[in-house]
């Protein structure tokens, strides 16, 4: 097999060679500004943090717009002039070969993009000690932006396939990114909007059909479509196969198309848009039909004056990727554009079937559902963003019990509606699980439950020793240890294995107990981070807190606010916040005489001030008692949230006591 | 041998090229000649394989050139409107197609850049106009390609080169086989050097000819008799144009010369002068029989 029939590498080298410097500009731009943009997460580098997804890969992500358009430019940018075209295409090299020897250029610059990229924060890692990136999480970074980044060169090099100039290109690699995904999510968008609107007369769906208190959050069989378009669309940079495989497949058949098509290349096409001016049009009503939608959905009636800038783009888009078209043509592409786009939208709003899809997929019945998984859940940030539980339950009793006790919740909430409010829901609490459907759906729930139902769902979850297994299976993993964001390196292991040896040991209901019952008292934002399945679990250890750990934790933490805490650094907008986060022991906010205290000090804040000021060298003694008190905004540099620890409990209490007689007077004043 | 049959070629509802047939002998240099817009270096860009025709054929010694890579390495183009790297020197190019063509011959290109004092390590971008064509052309040269394109070859280039040029390439033509194919829009540059000449007008061949029959079958003559004669005195002969001013006629006369001016002795001619013809006058002539004017295709 002759390969240079499909790969010239002579071509290859002489294509890098002309554009060496571009090239190299290219290859180390996105490692060297994912370094900067580390090297800025750390500021000031005072401990370690576990790094997220979006923030060691925002830079590369930006690149994945660019850097592909680029490489494509470099590589097949001779197509735009008519001098290269006849100096290139009379050389003895073949369009297949040209087509196939620049792409694999492509994908090696590309892959040695990634390659520098992750290497790079694979050393940061190393090096930088304020920073803890995990290595799943880098070669999960590799691995998606590789796979966008091949995709996006492939889109590039088919647009350029039908391009005469770049710019059209540019316009042409957006319609085949965005048209298709685009219109979908839009017709979604206002075939939702249409339900939301017709429940806003009917009462809420679920409730005025089911009289239970499920929620049905979301189908968990979310559209997913190419990086590209869900990054803009939904911010969604996640880990997903589905995704990545779209954008191979998608990205073998544009590699096809594009070799078809390259072959068939019109040549003669340079430096206009397209040989053809009703391609050109087309193009053009396709590149303002977005516009057309955006303006649609942005208000009731039309805004004039951005219809008249959409008409006033239809016309500049010709002298932009220079392509004389003449005057009645365009008067006439623009009313059958205008007219044909108003058309679909007009048909999408009013015709698109809202029928029983969209219904049927959150509405939910007892008998629907096949198994069902639960997490628990109390109500905080952090464990929302707890891992789901992928266990599932064919458990016909629990299954029954979750819709006998929201139906109970429902109508005890009917019940005392004009009553009092606060009680009912102090009185609630609340499921969260997927229900997996006997026709394939899976259903993503929220139920509100009394909490007289919750030794029932204990009782039944008890009985299945799989349950409690699939928990604690989730605290072995090898982890990092976290306190308020921060990682312990000196006593992360210890934590790590008493945390592993308590939760090994717990019951369901000690762990339920300890996990979802707030108490100020031991509740310290102690977490189990590790890397799994493409995520970045964080998970919240219900232990309470041994002296040691508590006395090394307080001791890191004053030594920090020592150094940055500076009253009056504040006043330049940066405001910041104390609360009580962690009282002494026995101290319980349901206290009698605290009982009233919100926890934050907002007419106290300068004596909290004062106070920190005049203890933040304080040594704790973990033996006696001791307050947490968490600061927001410490200084103007950092805008984290820090805790200090104190054992001068008896100052604390008599702030609160007095930011507590500045409620009382304003509940005085108020009332 | 090239063989362009049925060829034609549109841009956008224009016809450039029309049923176009041709055939170019091996060994030869063919020239084409025609107006601006003729269509002549649309031609040569579907002979190269850098466009497409809409239909008919172009094969070259049998063989179809599209998408046939090692066709093309008997095949050099240099265009028009010239195209380099940005920032190559000529030794850079030069390498360029030493890495595209098998036969490239480095030594003979610094050979040729010697004697044209062209620096080769110099950027080509600063160099004349003429500097460049040169580049070009010396390039093509060396690839030792069987079959050399060259349009609007001496374009910009100085009487001198030109002829420096054209030495190049009848000795590229001693040294091996080389069939020679070049365009122009004036005669002139061409009919000293061309074995052969077609003429392109609205996109198809309007006469083609082999120089040298031109030549040998085509002169004139200034002729006056002791009678009062016209056109029709001279019915034996082939004549493609006459014309007389007082006693004396001017006759274009296409036919053996030999056997012609046998015929006009046997008239007893009181002035009888033959003349050269210059090529351009040969295809005004050509252009009238065919019920042309040049200035139309001019």
């Amino acid at each position: 097999m002759n390969l240079t029939k499909y790969f010239n590498l002579n071509y290859l080298k002489e294509n890098f060679k002309k554009s060496r410097g571009i090239l190299l500009l290219i290859t180390i731009i996105i490692p060297l500004l994912t370094l900067f943009s580390i090297l800025f997460i750390n500021k000031p580098a005072s401990y370690t943090k576990i790094v997220e997804l979006m923030e060691i890969s925002w830079v590369n992500m930006f690149g994945m717009y660019v850097i592909p358009i680029a490489i494509s430019f470099i590589l097949f940018g001779y197509v735009y002039k008519k001098t290269s075209v006849d100096f290139i295409n009379s050389m003895p090299i073949n369009r297949k070969t040209i087509f196939i020897t620049n792409t694999i250029g492509g994908i090696l610059l590309i892959t040695l993009i990634q390659i520098l990229t992750a290497v790079t924060l694979l050393l940061s890692s190393i090096f930088i000690k304020e920073i803890m990136i995990f290595t799943g999480m880098i070669i999960d970074v590799f691995i998606i932006m590789w796979i966008a980044y091949l995709f996006m060169f492939f889109v590039t090099n088919l647009a350029m396939t039908l391009s005469g100039t770049f710019l059209t290109q540019i316009a042409l690699t957006m319609i085949i990114l965005f048209i298709i995904p685009f219109c979908l999510s839009t017709f979604d968008l206002l075939r939702n909007q249409k339900i939301i609107e017709e429940e806003y007369t009917e009462s809420t769906l679920q409730n005025s059909e089911n009289n239970n208190n499920i929620t049905i959050m979301e189908n968990i069989d979310n559209k997913e479509y190419t990086l590209p378009f869900d990054l803009i669309w939904n911010t969604d940079l996640s880990f997903s196969n589905t995704r990545n495989a779209k954008m191979l497949v998608l990205g073998i058949v544009y590699f096809c198309l594009g070799l078809y098509l390259f072959q068939k290349r019109k040549m003669e096409n340079a430096e206009e848009s397209f040989s053809k001016v009703k391609v050109h049009l087309f193009v053009k009503a396709l590149t303002v039909f977005p516009l057309l939608v955006l303006v649609n959905l942005a208000s009731e009636s039309p805004n004039k004056f951005l219809i008249l800038l959409i008409i006033i783009y239809y016309f500049v888009y010709d002298y932009i990727v220079r392509r004389k078209v003449k005057f009645k043509y365009s008067i006439l592409g623009l009313i059958i554009t205008l007219a044909v786009s108003q058309g679909i939208i007009v048909g999408i709003e009013n015709y698109y079937p809202i029928n029983t899809s969209y219904r049927d997929n959150m509405e939910i019945a007892r008998e629907d559902v096949d198994e069902v998984s639960l997490n628990f859940d109390d109500n905080s940030y952090y464990l929302r963003e707890q891992p789901e539980n992928d266990y599932y339950m064919n458990n016909k009793e629990l299954i029954d019990l979750i819709f006998d006790a929201s139906e109970r919740s429902y109508e005890f909430r009917e019940e005392i509606k004009s009553i009092d409010v606060i009680d009912s829901v102090n009185s609630m609490t609340s499921l969260y699980g997927n229900f997996k459907c006997k026709d394939g759906r899976i259903l993503r729930f929220y139920a509100e439950i009394l909490e007289e139902d919750e030794e029932k769902f204990l009782d039944i979850l008890a009985q299945d020793e799989n349950f409690m297994k699939s928990i604690k299976d989730k605290y072995m993993e090898k982890s990092v240890i976290t306190f308020n964001g921060h990682v312990m390196l000196d006593i992360g292991e210890k934590i790590e294995l008493e945390g592993k040896n308590a939760i090994n040991n717990m019951t369901l209901k000690e762990y339920y107990t300890l996990y979802s019952k707030e108490s100020l008292n031991g509740y310290y934002p102690l977490y189990f981070n590790y890397y799994k399945n493409h995520n970045l679990v964080s998970l919240y250890v219900p232990i309470n807190i041994s002296n040691e750990v508590l006395k090394t934790i307080a001791d890191n933490e004053n030594e920090f606010i020592d150094q940055n805490f500076y009253v009056g650094e504040n006043s330049s907008g940066n405001r910041f916040n104390i609360g009580i986060m962690a009282g002494p022991l026995g101290y319980d906010r349901n206290d009698v005489e605290f009982s009233n205290f919100s926890g934050n000090f907002f007419y106290t804040l300068d004596l909290m001030e004062e106070f920190i000021n005049e203890n933040k060298n304080e040594k704790i003694d973990p033996s006696q008692k001791c307050y947490a008190i968490q600061i927001t905004g410490i200084n103007s540099d950092y805008n984290n949230e820090r805790i200090f620890f104190t054992n001068k409990t008896e100052e604390i209490d008599s702030i609160i006591r007095k930011e507590m007689s500045f409620y009382q007077e304003t509940y005085y004043y108020d009332f | 041998m090239i063989k362009i049959s049925n060829l034609s070629k549109s841009f956008e509802n224009k016809k450039v090229l029309e049923n176009l047939n041709c055939n170019i002998k091996t060994n030869s240099i063919y020239g084409f000649v025609g107006a601006n817009g003729a269509g002549k270096s649309t031609l040569l860009r579907i002979i190269n394989d850098v466009f497409k025709a809409d239909s008919g054929t172009v094969e070259i010694d049998g063989k179809s050139i599209e998408n046939n890579q090692e066709l093309k390495q008997k095949l050099v183009f240099v265009p028009d409107d010239l195209y380099f790297f940005p920032n190559y020197t000529l030794n850079e190019m030069a390498k360029f197609y030493n890495s595209m063509y098998k036969n490239f011959d480095m030594e003979y290109l610094k050979k040729l850049a010697e004697t044209l004092k062209l620096d080769m390590n110099s950027k080509i971008q600063n160099f004349s106009k003429g500097m460049k064509r040169q580049c070009a052309l010396i390039c093509a040269v060396c690839t030792n390609a069987d079959y050399m394109f060259f349009d609007e070859t001496f374009d910009g280039v100085d009487p001198v080169i030109r002829g420096l040029l054209k030495k190049i390439i009848a000795k590229q033509m001693e040294k091996k086989e080389t069939t020679i194919i070049m365009t122009s829009h004036n005669l002139r540059e061409l009919e000293d050097i061309c074995d052969n000449l077609a003429l392109i007008y609205k996109g198809g061949i309007l006469f083609e000819s082999e120089v040298n029959t031109l030549k040998t079958n085509m002169f004139k003559v200034q002729v006056s008799l002791k009678e009062d004669f016209d056109k029709d005195t001279f019915k034996d002969l082939e004549i493609l144009n006459f014309k007389k001013v007082g006693s004396v006629a001017t006759i274009i006369i296409k036919e053996d010369k030999e056997k012609a001016i046998e015929k006009l002795q046997n008239l007893n001619p009181i002035i009888l002068d033959v003349l050269p013809v210059t090529l351009e006058e040969m295809f005004v002539y050509e252009m009238e029989v065919l019920g042309y004017e040049f200035n139309q295709v001019f």
